[in-house]
């Protein structure tokens, strides 16, 4: 453990937690330490907070290989591709879903059920990122993008914009009013890029149930 | 409105991980028909993720021995999508008997290596998917009018509806909807409107062909390759 406990001390919570005026955003409180780790990943791609999660999570994931494999290698394997992912998929993190505990937990079984069927030779036409996605893929994206253009620019739909809950509608002015890209907004608002798709998307949701009636 | 879903104990074990890959399909398919199902599944794995915390860290474990991994992990180049999945071609819908059925995106990916659709008696196509090395994957479509006697040995038999509708003696059955049924159900399917399903099928069971004779067309060809 020294070897990473020398990297975790010299960094602090408030390097983690920039001060700047609280936006409706900050209500959501990253109580748990995992979340703040996790989320520092996400919008910033934070080295010494990627670290400090790799500190406290290889050892459970560790001991979930244990449990599957029960071999060394093997369990040690999984925390490699685990913690792997983790680094690169930290952007598809949707912070309003669910705690980071549970995302990571995620990500540690989908490994595991990939390295069980590629040792059984099973068929690799569907992996476990296809069962249990780990956030909005491009797919959904995409579609839900072409249908809010669509739809924004046929209606006015000021009125109904406002009565959206404050993170959605803020969401929603960023993107359709000030014509900022979603990775703009993640940054300016220190959120995952997943938490910012999935409340465009509600947002829209919302949007066409209000209207009413629209395909 | 859909009214057949998976057990709390499916789900249970889907959030786990420990099903059948060809099971946790199905299941996953209905999850993006079933807004209800969705949340307990989340709720079952947020529970699961609870455990996993509980577990008295392995004072055996060599946290030395990880230290390289993490090294190896930051100094790899990043992919530039980001993490994102990668955009395939995948086949979102399917076109059969003149009518179209959207694919949920885990189907799709299933139905990406292309499907051989075989015409078998009483107006039933299907398709075979290999998903895994122990359950038996198809799609099976039932034009309008089309009837199979869906017999099952032994083990479950699991029904995911894509699109469409059937009906057999115990149910009807609509999009979405996630049918089990054993062999004790002696179910014949008929469809009025026309439907596509993705079944599966876990102990699928050897007969010797002497037996074989003696089933359906359907079973035979299902046994066979």
């Amino acid at each position: 453990m020294a070897q990473l406990c020398k990297v975790a001390a010299a960094v602090t919570i408030s390097d983690i937690r920039k001060p700047r005026p609280p936006t409706v955003v900050e209500e959501r409180k990253a109580v748990n330490k995992l979340d703040e780790l996790l989320m520092a990943v996400a919008v910033k791609r934070d080295r010494q907070a990627f670290a400090r999660l790799f500190a406290e999570c290889s050892g459970k994931v560790f001991g979930l290989g244990m449990k599957i494999f029960r071999n060394e290698q093997q369990a040690q394997e999984l925390v490699q591709d685990a913690m792997l992912t983790v680094w690169r998929k930290a952007p598809l993190f949707d912070s309003d879903r669910g705690s980071a505990n549970t995302w990571i937990f995620a990500v540690a079984r989908n490994r595991s059920f990939d390295m069980l069927r590629r040792r059984k030779a099973e068929p690799q036409c569907v992996s476990a990122d296809d069962i249990w996605p780990l956030g909005e893929g491009p797919d959904t994206e995409t579609h839900a993008q072409e249908e809010a253009n669509d739809f924004l620019e046929l209606r006015n739909l000021r009125g109904h914009i406002e009565e959206l809950p404050e993170a959605q509608k803020e969401i929603v002015r960023m993107v359709y009013l000030e014509d900022k890209t979603h990775q703009e907004v993640a940054a300016e608002l220190a959120i995952p890029l997943g938490t910012v798709k999935s409340r465009l998307r509600l947002a829209i949701g919302k949007l066409k149930e209000s209207v009413g009636g629209v395909q | 409105m859909i009214a057949y879903h998976p057990t709390s104990q499916e789900l249970l074990a889907f959030g786990i991980g420990t099903l059948m890959a060809g099971s946790a399909v199905a299941i996953a398919a209905h999850l993006e028909y079933c807004p209800s199902c969705s949340s307990k599944a989340a709720r079952l794995e947020a529970e699961s993720a609870q455990l996993w915390n509980e577990v008295p860290d392995n004072s055996d474990i060599d946290m030395d021995a990880l230290a390289p991994i993490l090294d190896a992990i930051l100094s790899a180049p990043l992919p530039e999508d980001s993490g994102a999945a990668p955009v395939s071609s995948k086949q979102a819908a399917i076109e059969i008997g003149g009518q179209r059925f959207k694919l949920p995106p885990v189907l799709a990916r299933v139905a990406e290596g292309g499907l051989k659709w075989l015409s078998l008696p009483g107006g039933v196509s299907l398709a075979k998917v290999k998903v895994d090395n122990e359950t038996l994957c198809t799609f099976l479509y039932m034009k309008p009018g089309g009837k199979v006697g869906m017999h099952t040995h032994q083990g479950m038999e699991t029904t995911l509806v894509i699109g469409g509708s059937f009906f057999d003696a115990s149910g009807h059955y609509r999009k979405g909807d996630f049918v089990e049924r054993s062999e004790t159900d002696t179910h014949t399917s008929e469809s009025e409107e026309g439907c596509l399903c993705f079944t599966v099928q876990d102990n699928p069971v050897v007969f010797t062909s002497r037996f074989a004779r003696l089933l359906n067309p359907l079973n035979r060809y299902l046994m066979r390759h």
